[in-house]
């Protein structure tokens, strides 16, 4: 695109500052190719102000399908999904660490607890129970879910 | 202003009802708009439920860099870009349709002039509707809906440099086709 056709267009659009519109329409009185052209742009500028209006709709259906939308998910808008995105990382890390990093030599030690059966208090949450036979170390591990809202994508 | 300055605020703070008046206050604007970029009055008014739906989930995200007006013209710009795309990919792109579907206006008063305007208005549409969907785009928010080349370079996120491309080479394939078609 020339330079020229920019600053026409920016011209027919109202875009140029107020030195730029005189600088141009100084240029334009001594080019009559360019004073065409502006007022080809313009008939068809023009030509737009014939398209119709869109039909509008009432707004009331929209927003009782939106609130009943939000109704479903949450009464308040969600927090980001990064502030929780650490979460299931940490936890990852933390089992990591603790199944290879043995602050003392126990490959010879039997596991001295044996876990049988986990209560959980907690609604939904979920024990995971590892045993690493070579350290004797336990982990107990609740798993709680979050809700759907705090981690629905953006 | 004031008003949907403090809607704002409180609908970030969870208040669905202040949120309820930014959607009326702006409902026509945005339906209009999704109306002009999809011309097909169900897909426009479910890209605006979706639109709503997608503002009020990212609303803690807006900080008011741009006006709110700007920042959900920007949400349904995109919606109606995705949905174009999807149709694109399953070759169902069928802006055509709507051309037949232009209100009737004051044909009583001035019949003949009034049919031609409605005969412009229709070889506008059409034309814009073969542009592709980066320029149409364009030209709707320039053309109809008055958005400067700052606003419409936020709406899109780029440069004012490719919105003054793009306009340009949109009104330069518009005027090929009407000339073509009044040839």
């Amino acid at each position: 695109m020339k330079k020229h056709d920019q600053r026409l267009h920016a011209y027919l659009d109202g875009e140029l500052s107020a030195r730029e519109r005189t600088a141009f329409e100084d240029q334009m009185a001594r080019d009559p190719d360019l004073q065409e052209e502006l007022s080809e742009l313009q008939a068809l500028s023009k030509r737009f102000g014939a398209v119709p209006p869109p039909e509008t709709i009432p707004a009331e259906p929209v927003w009782q399908h939106v609130q009943r939308e939000l109704r479903v998910s949450t009464g308040a808008p969600p927090r980001p999904v990064w502030k929780w995105a650490w979460a299931p990382a940490a936890a990852a890390a933390m089992l990591w660490a603790m199944m290879w990093i043995q602050p003392f030599s126990s490959s010879s030690l039997p596991p001295s607890v044996i876990v049988e059966q986990v209560e959980v208090q907690a609604d939904a949450a979920v024990p995971l129970v590892y045993t690493d036979q070579e350290s004797g170390w336990t982990v107990v591990w609740l798993s709680t879910p979050t809700t759907q809202e705090e981690h629905a994508p953006l | 202003m004031q008003h949907e300055t403090e809607w704002v605020q409180r609908a970030q703070a969870g208040d669905q009802e202040a949120f309820g008046e930014l959607v009326r206050l702006h409902h026509d604007r945005i339906y209009g708009l999704l109306m002009r970029l999809t011309r097909n009055p169900d897909m426009a008014q479910e890209l605006e439920q979706q639109t709503w739906i997608k503002a009020w989930r990212n609303l803690p995200r807006f900080r008011g860099d741009s006006s709110f007006s700007t920042w959900v013209y920007t949400i349904a710009t995109r919606n109606a870009q995705d949905h174009h795309r999807r149709l694109k990919r399953r070759g169902e792109v069928e802006y055509l349709e709507g051309v037949d579907q232009l209100p009737s206006g004051s044909a009583t008063a001035q019949p003949d002039r009034a049919l031609m305007h409605r005969e412009t208005g229709g070889r506008i549409l059409e034309a814009l509707d073969r542009l592709g969907e980066k320029h149409r785009t364009v030209m709707v928010l320039r053309e109809l809906e008055g958005l400067s080349y700052e606003e419409i370079a936020r709406v899109l996120k780029c440069r004012v440099g490719t919105v003054m491309s793009r306009l340009h080479h949109a009104r330069k394939q518009i005027r090929l086709q009407l000339e073509g078609a009044e040839a």
